[in-house]
């Protein structure tokens, strides 16, 4: 054999190996994305209309405690968001009334009259979609870790099998088009690296239609809620 | 020092410079959620995962893999394939900002707050790891043609 072959194989032999380990982490680098999905404990909200502040309740608490210490989102008022709670009749004939507030503007009124339901059920549907929105804040959090780990793996993975076949072309040396398809192998196994990458950021790119579509109905309900405020100041229940 | 060692030295700094660059960038996003999720601290992030960045590191600094790479592996494939790495990691992390962002800041609770100045950290690591990355390509390049082109001096 060759001196210099000689010489060499040790390190080509270690660099097989490496790319031999690391080619099964590029092909499997698409599936943590769905395995850790399907791991992931199911959330579940339980929300009550009358209580102001949300409650969560999750398979795990201490999950979301993060997200629950966003209870301030509880607070409407404080947002400057329409709200509303249980308050006294006092001179109003109905037996269930509610005070309504939007930026700083509170009045009572009894539920009988249909806005003051449609207010409640728009000022519920604002406190689901924060609820929805911290969720998906949580599922965000994964989706980018997983994108990350996916384009370090696949395309790290890529450069390992690409090292073994560009150093394999150097030791070797071949001639002709032997040796432009081993270079194009190299370089085509990083791009299909890249590429699974690309898929798992454009993938996620999904989450952000999801974020868009919870701001967009809290908005929505937001704006319905106002109307109904609006309504009922300019012409209260009779 | 001949120009071919030199050659190999820089390729070795640029092979360890990269590797720490997306290794640092991952493991704080990481640390980030691992913390937030906190006492269910791999609620998230499965440990396993945190395992092979450290081998990495190690097969590095213990093994000198980054010698060895630079040693066998051409230098035109070693950075074409760290720029290639490092491009798609800011990329991941512009999506990442991107989704931080995508919610009005009036609607940002302290559990987005966070998020958006973890993702903040992460850009910032694998900018200036990509940054890092193309000056020290250029310089093992310039190392490589000195040490290819014949002695003058």
């Amino acid at each position: 054999m060759n001196p210099d072959l000689k010489r060499l194989r040790t390190p080509i032999i270690a660099l097989m190996i490496f790319g031999l380990i690391a080619f099964p982490l590029a092909t499997g680098a698409a599936f943590p994305l769905q395995a850790a999905s399907a791991v992931s404990p199911a959330l579940q909200i339980s929300y009550e209309p009358d209580i102001p502040a949300l409650e969560f309740v999750t398979e795990e608490p201490d999950f979301i405690a993060t997200a629950v210490d966003a209870g301030e989102i509880g607070d409407l008022a404080g947002e400057g968001l329409p709200s509303y709670q249980r308050a006294a009749c006092g001179s109003i004939d109905d037996d269930i009334c509610y005070e309504i507030c939007y930026l700083g503007e509170c009045f009572i009124y009894g539920d009988d009259d249909d806005r003051v339901k449609r207010y409640k059920d728009k000022v519920d549907e604002v406190k689901e979609g924060f609820a929805k929105l911290e969720l998906a804040r949580i599922g965000t959090g994964e989706t980018i870790w997983e994108t990350v780990g996916t384009c370090l793996k696949s395309i790290g993975a890529g450069m390992g099998v690409g090292g073994v076949i560009a150093g394999i072309v150097v030791v070797a040396d071949p001639t002709g088009i032997i040796k432009g398809l081993a270079v194009g192998g190299a370089i085509l196994s990083v791009l299909g690296g890249g590429a699974i990458c690309g898929g798992a950021v454009v993938g996620a790119g999904a989450d952000k239609v999801a974020e868009e579509q919870i701001v967009d109905e809290i908005r929505i309900a937001n704006e319905d809620a106002v109307f109904e405020f609006n309504d009922l100041k300019q012409d209260p229940p009779g | 020092m001949n120009n071919p060692d030199l050659a190999i030295k820089k390729t070795a700094r640029l092979v360890r410079v990269a590797a720490w660059g997306q290794v640092l960038g991952y493991m704080l996003f990481s640390l980030s959620l691992v913390i937030e999720d906190a006492p269910a601290f791999f609620s998230r992030v499965d440990p396993l995962e945190l395992i092979w960045p450290i081998i990495l590191l190690i097969a590095i600094h213990v093994l000198k893999l980054d010698v060895v790479v630079s040693r066998f592996v051409p230098r035109w494939f070693i950075v074409f394939g760290i720029l290639v790495l490092s491009l798609a990691t800011l990329a991941a992390s512009i999506m990442a900002l991107s989704l931080a962002f995508g919610i009005p800041s009036a609607f940002a609770t302290s559990g987005w707050q966070y998020l958006q100045i973890s993702t903040i950290v992460m850009f910032i690591v694998f900018a200036v790891s990509f940054m890092l990355n193309l000056v020290l390509s250029v310089r093992a390049m310039q190392a490589s043609d000195e040490a290819q082109s014949p002695n003058v001096a």
